[in-house]
């Protein structure tokens, strides 16, 4: 490690209530996030994938502080988060949002000049001579014409929409953006063309990007690292190159070969990954993935598996990971045990 | 819907031309209302003035809406009557409306307020309205302030309650996430991103409830709870033309229309209210 | 024509209309196309491409400010256009059957799964109480629901999205109609759900010899479980054929375009190829190719006179003025 991450998450727990309040038992807890710990660089771009129920969103929150995790540290630029009910402005403004449903996320009472111009002004980012410049700047940055700032939500296309929202979350010119299914939403070619200005704005300005995705394909493309999450836990974290070949997680491995890909003779006859998704309620014993992994073994019920180092840079939860043999032998190199 | 299908005003400034026409008429026919309460009493003749020559006159040239069996000018009393009708509706309307918005706002905000609040209002709501009301009244004695009284006591709670279930909705919308992400103050987010989304329905209901008010009103009236004769109030009028509603039906259906005329108009202004209030529908 | 040679769905320039205040939206103009037995036929467009509407033109479902102004559809010969509503009851209940995309919306929340299955059969006909019912525990168990007896008990929302959508899919092949209309059954459920899913329809179209007529956005879902696609731009069919052939080799700019835009595993580019412009005003009639304001390759004729889908090669049909010249440059431009 050369520098400090930018972001550094530790042990992150959060269960929410669910179920009926009664008067004696206690309400069940689902378990939306355990023991999640990353590390995020300056300037990097992750991508953190997984199905529904995985907690993705859940760690999302926790990192813009809607959400305030159970247990565990949420470090940012070194100053601790975890304690604090309202964030410091300059660090508020630091780590912002890209939601997933474009047009829910915008105030259907402003209209886009507006809902630009508000965080300007109430942060005193620029003063009020110079705030239509700086609007038309940060609407100009994400491709939309200056022309559309007296329009409202309603009057916008799926695209265009999405486009205020990311204008709106770089106005307060964060360090880290997190975009929580930025692109489910949307048409397959109005996607490419967001996706797109992801990595052209995240090259321009510096950003460090937090991409939570539930498709792969979309991850590899635009990230640099990426972590999959199961249950709750990080499962398997790396470099976005091992979604291609070098996934470690029979998970991982799963997911990877049941995206559908837009090429034909690639079909399988068995599904990639067996069963259904387990209760977040009443989680399986020892690993999660368990009841649906084509290598469990007695171990897998009884031992949680954590992440360990299999490579540099590739860290894996899984008693029995799937190695290639170039695995095996960077595994011998760099762990002792 | 229901608007389009009536002409939109096609002359006149822009900023007339997109307000629905029901909210235009509606507003017109108050505003007529609101003139003749304040400037008729100067052109009538006393409503009060007792004439026994002429006790159940049906309306003529001289008596336009006829006599009482008083021989008391119904037109007169009907327009007399208007002041305290109107002034009654807006009086019971305008503070239940802001005391309730006030109390919802707090409640959806503020966790164990809410829980004091809502259970304040479940007793209130659990009585019917109109029985609340009268027992009310009828315990503090008969009169205008009294039936004041009754009225903020229940009125403020149906508010209160679409509020806070309005604040608890809006304040899960992305939209004012969006804004605590960006590290807006909770003030700011709830002065320009919830209340703006929030108002539309306690002001709808207000519209609706400014005529049942005036049914109150007149309720109480009728009952004999609240304005006391020989005042004119519409509600006292149609209790004395009960008696006399085979001979002299104007007695009572006259100050009825009255009535109607009011709580038309102001139904008019809650439906063009709602279409203007709703973003994604208008303007 | 023998009955086994009969295609199970028949389309003839078909076009179908939105009434609006202003005019009118077409939904879907001149859309012709054929599936054939035991066939998954995919129609693939985006938002407004009028692919829904048409799925549900074929099982009479149309919204009511929708309706049929030209053209014909059969199922197994029958005519669905201009039946009575009598007769479209009957051809529902024989010949076709709807899987919709979410499973939740589609069940009744308050009938437990057995009771939905059972009437789902007695509208087939089946009066006899135990044969229903063995025909319920055969049919779960053909779409992959071991532990029938339990969840035949069970209400929807006990039941996992995927499971949903597995019920669902019961029901319609309960009473083995010729033809399942799905109508993105996949979007709504995980990508390990999906899978599982679209390997069950595959399977059982092979089993039964049913046909499917599928829905989605996903160019990756047809590639992975359709015989032939049918791909839609603006209520036209802009390219047919082979799922093989139409991925590998586009011959409409479209499709190729559509094609590029598509991130991949493995394969690394600073940029995905964006389709410029806007997707189509359907309320704007247009007289040439609808693609054309967005195509690269557009030319004089192409925002003038409307191209019809005619014979590329072998199978493959395309809708464009320019196929035959612009080949080799599609095929290279789409991966």
């Amino acid at each position: 490690m050369t520098a400090a991450p930018l972001i550094r998450l530790a042990g992150l727990s959060k269960t929410f209530p669910v179920g009926p309040r009664t008067l004696l038992r206690p309400r069940s807890r689902l378990h939306a996030l355990t023991d999640v710990s990353l590390d995020v660089a300056r300037g990097q771009t992750l991508g953190i994938v997984g199905e529904s129920g995985c907690g993705k969103s859940t760690l999302a929150r926790i990192l813009v502080g809607l959400t305030r995790p159970d247990a565990g540290t949420i470090a940012f630029d070194g100053h601790d988060l975890s304690g604090l009910r309202h964030r410091p402005g300059a660090i508020a403004r630091s780590l912002q949002m890209v939601f997933q449903d474009p047009f829910s996320a915008l105030n259907p009472r402003l209209s886009v000049g507006d809902t630009i111009m508000e965080p300007l002004l109430f942060h005193g980012i620029v003063s009020r001579a110079e705030v239509t410049g700086e609007r038309d700047r940060l609407m100009d940055l994400v491709g939309l014409a200056p022309a559309l700032a007296a329009r409202y939500p309603h009057e916008l296309s799926g695209g265009q929409r999405q486009r205020v929202n990311i204008a709106r979350a770089l106005s307060v010119r964060p360090q880290v953006v997190i975009a929580d299914e930025a692109v489910a939403s949307l048409d397959v070619s109005v996607r490419a063309q967001i996706l797109n200005l992801f990595s052209d704005l995240r090259d321009q300005l510096g950003l460090t990007l937090i991409f939570i995705s539930h498709d792969l394909s979309v991850v590899d493309h635009l990230c640099d690292r990426v972590a999959v999450m199961y249950l709750g836990r990080i499962v398997e974290e790396g470099a976005a190159s091992l979604l291609q070949a070098g996934a470690a997680h029979h998970y991982t491995r799963g997911l990877v070969s049941a995206i559908p890909q837009p090429v034909p003779g690639a079909r399988h006859t068995e599904p990639a990954v067996r069963g259904e998704l387990p209760s977040a309620v009443h989680p399986p014993s020892g690993c999660g993935f368990r009841t649906r992994c084509p290598a469990a073994q007695p171990l897998c019920a009884e031992t949680v598996p954590m992440l360990q180092t299999l490579a540099m840079d590739h860290r894996v939860a899984c008693h029995f990971p799937h190695l290639t043999t170039q695995r095996v032998a960077d595994a011998n190199a760099t762990s002792p045990t | 819907m229901s608007t389009v299908a009536l002409a939109r005003v096609t002359t006149g400034p822009a900023w007339l031309r997109r307000l629905p026409p029901s909210l235009i008429a509606g507003t017109l026919m108050l505003a007529v209302a609101i003139i003749v309460a304040w400037t008729g009493p100067m052109f009538t003749l006393d409503p009060l003035e007792l004439d026994f020559s002429a006790v159940l006159q049906p309306p003529s040239a001289e008596h336009w809406f006829g006599t009482d069996n008083f021989g008391r000018d119904i037109f007169s009393r009907v327009i007399n009557a208007a002041a305290i009708d109107l002034q009654f509706g807006f009086l019971c309307t305008i503070p239940t409306l802001v005391v309730g918005t006030a109390l919802g706002v707090v409640a959806g905000t503020t966790r164990w307020f809410d829980t004091i609040l809502m259970r304040l209002v479940d007793i209130v709501v659990a009585f019917p309205f109109y029985v609340l009301i009268i027992a009310i009244v009828a315990s503090l004695g008969p009169g205008v302030s009294n039936m004041f009284i009754a009225v903020m006591i229940v009125g403020w709670a149906s508010y209160a309650r679409v509020v806070r279930n309005e604040v608890l909705v809006v304040g899960g919308h992305q939209y004012v996430e969006a804004a605590r992400v960006l590290g807006l103050s909770s003030s700011r987010v709830l002065w320009r991103h919830i209340l703006p989304n929030v108002v539309v329905q306690p002001v709808l209901l207000a519209t609706t409830n400014f005529s049942a008010w005036i049914l109150v009103g007149s309720a109480l009236g009728f009952l004999g709870l609240g304005v006391q004769p020989p005042a004119p109030e519409w509600g006292v009028m149609i209790g004395e033309g009960r008696t006399f509603l085979a001979q002299a039906p104007w007695m009572a259906i006259l100050p009825g229309l009255a009535i109607f005329y009011v709580c038309l108009a102001a139904i008019l202004v809650g439906d063009g209210l709602s279409d203007v209030l709703r973003p994604e529908v208008a303007r | 024509m023998s009955p086994a040679a009969m295609p199970t769905v028949e389309i003839d320039d078909l076009s179908i209309v939105y009434a609006a205040e202003r005019g009118g939206t077409v939904a879907a103009r001149d859309v012709s196309f054929a599936v054939q037995r035991g066939e998954i036929f995919g129609l693939v467009g985006e938002t407004g491409s009028g692919k829904s509407t048409i799925l549900r033109a074929i099982i009479g479902l149309l919204h009511r400010n929708a309706s049929v102004t030209g053209g014909t559809i059969r199922v197994s010969g029958q005519d669905v256009t201009g039946a009575s509503r009598d007769k479209l009851v009957e051809l529902r209940r024989r010949h076709m059957a709807m899987v919709f995309q979410d499973p939740l919306r589609a069940l009744n929340p308050v009938m437990t799964i057995g009771a939905q299955l059972a009437e789902a059969a007695r509208a087939a006909g089946l009066r006899d109480r135990a044969r229903i019912r063995t025909l319920i525990i055969e049919t779960m168990a053909r779409v992959g629901i071991s532990d029938a007896q339990m969840r035949m008990r069970a209400y929807p929302h006990e039941l996992s999205g995927g499971l949903r959508q597995r019920i669902a899919i019961a029901a319609a092949i309960l009473r083995a109609p010729e033809l399942i209309l799905a109508d993105e059954p996949t979007t709504a459920l995980d990508v390990t759900i999906q899978d599982q899913i679209l390997m069950l329809l595959r399977s059982l179209c092979r089993d039964l010899g049913m046909s499917v007529v599928l829905v989605t956005h996903d160019i990756g879902v047809v590639a992975q479980t359709c015989d032939r696609v049918g791909v839609l731009y603006a209520g036209r069919l802009v390219e047919t054929g082979d799922v093989a052939t139409v991925l590998r080799a586009p011959s409409h700019p479209y499709t190729a375009a559509l094609l590029a835009s598509i991130p991949r595993i493995g394969q690394h580019r600073d940029r995905l190829r964006v389709i410029p412009g806007r997707p189509a005003d359907l309320s704007v009639q247009v007289d040439g190719c609808p693609f054309a304001p967005r195509c690269d390759y557009a030319s004089g004729d192409c925002t003038v006179i409307r191209p019809r889908l005619e014979t590329h090669r072998g199978s493959q049909m395309t809708a464009c003025w320019r196929h035959n010249e612009l080949q080799p440059q599609l095929a290279g431009a789409s991966t």
